[in-house]
């Protein structure tokens, strides 16, 4: 089964049996994952940005 | 909207939401005027495409914010006082709105309104930059990169009105509580009356109504965001109007490109920035006016128009602020605008 099908329906019954718990699981897992890609990308950076300073 | 068709244009997804991350880092906007025309035109019908835009700026701001607040360009302390007034100032609008709604056709009105707000920040600004830079400092080769401070922030910091309060990382020594209260109240309501997310609208608010650093209304601006798209997510995600796949396939190159933005304004001087910023609010003033000569006129194709023109011109935006930003990293170490 597409793994994005199966999500979707688990959202729909989630959507279903409570709309207000999806609404916040919604922010949940977007907050979640706006952090999630902003460290990572951050952490990217930092270490291009360290090994451009220090040429060693 | 079946999700097989979300997963076949998700490539295209990931280039819109960096577009509009991009523009969000680098303006301190939401950017809901380019990206709810685009996923209309993407098949998206107009209601899930203001939902699953207000989730995608909850996740972009959260990501611009945390950029911004490394590079010191966060005043939580007034953005807090900001988002107090900004409560009282959108359910203000809200009720106004209603009540004209009630009373008759005040669609066009606000649709008006709106038009000029955006003609007019835009030429405001503008005219702002010509003064800026033909100043006499500027002719002696004095490179000065940002301007602190207006009449109307001066007049308002000389106000006392208790409890006064310090907020450092703006450069405010004191200030009435009150102020930044009032201009969340101001741009709250006018954001609620026109529909809006507020964020062209609050960030200059803050730049020539408190008179802070270019850098620091950007960054305090996205914070507000935060709250505000939160809010909105919650509302159309208990409707079922929020694709959260599409917004989590969009924030993937919005979080990219928000970290971008943000990074750019290091780079690119604070005027720079407004100038940018006052083009673009400009075009997404003709894109609103087209799409309202469509309504009138019974023209269809001229909303297609208008969605088309914002698209074009935000993404001439990410690729200038990318420019910018690579020769940025190329050429000087980022530095502080140097203020006047």
């Amino acid at each position: 089964m597409n793994p994005f099908l199966a999500i979707q329906n688990v959202l729909d019954s989630l959507f279903s049996w409570s709309p207000t718990l999806y609404a916040l699981l919604v922010i949940i897992v977007i907050a979640l994952e706006g952090l999630l890609l902003v460290t990572i990308f951050n952490l990217v950076k930092d270490v291009l940005s360290s090994g451009s300073a220090d040429p060693e | 909207m079946s999700l097989e068709y979300i997963i076949s244009i998700s490539w295209l997804l990931v280039l819109l939401g960096f577009v509009v991350g991009t523009l969000s880092g680098f303006f301190g906007i939401g950017g809901a005027f380019i990206m709810t025309p685009t996923l209309n035109i993407l098949g998206f019908p107009i209601v899930y495409a203001i939902g699953t835009d207000l989730a995608l700026m909850l996740g972009s701001s959260i990501a611009a914010t945390v950029s911004h607040f490394r590079l010191g360009n966060v005043d939580i302390r007034l953005g807090i006082y900001m988002l107090i007034g900004t409560a009282a100032g959108v359910w203000l609008g809200k009720t106004l709105v209603f009540s004209l709604l009630a009373s008759g056709d005040a669609e066009t009105v606000i649709r008006l309104i709106y038009i000029i707000l955006l003609f007019g920040l835009s030429l405001f600004m503008v005219y702002d930059y010509i003064v800026f830079i033909t100043r006499p400092h500027l002719k002696k080769g004095n490179n000065v990169a940002d301007t602190v401070g207006t009449g109307l922030s001066r007049m308002l910091h000389r106000l006392i009105i208790k409890p006064m309060v310090r907020l450092p990382v703006s450069g405010i020594n004191r200030i009435s509580v009150w102020i930044p209260v009032g201009v969340g109240m101001v741009t709250g309501f006018l954001a609620a009356f026109l529909g809006v997310g507020g964020g062209f609208i609050r960030m200059p608010a803050l730049i020539y109504g408190l008179g802070i650093p270019t850098s620091v209304a950007i960054g305090t601006d996205l914070f507000e965001i935060i709250f505000s798209s939160a809010i909105g997510t919650f509302l159309y995600a208990s409707e079922g109007k929020v694709h959260l796949i599409a917004a989590m396939i969009l924030l993937l190159g919005a979080s990219l490109g928000a970290l971008v933005g943000s990074y750019a304004t290091q780079h690119v001087r604070g005027m720079r920035v407004r100038l940018y910023f006052a083009l673009t609010i400009f075009f997404a003033g003709v894109s609103v006016a087209l799409k309202q000569l469509g309504v009138w006129r019974d023209i269809p194709f001229l909303s297609t128009v208008a969605a088309y023109l914002i698209i074009g011109v935000a993404t001439i935006m990410m690729i200038i602020v990318v420019i910018k930003l690579i020769l940025g990293l190329m050429t000087i170490p980022p530095q502080r605008d140097r203020q006047i």
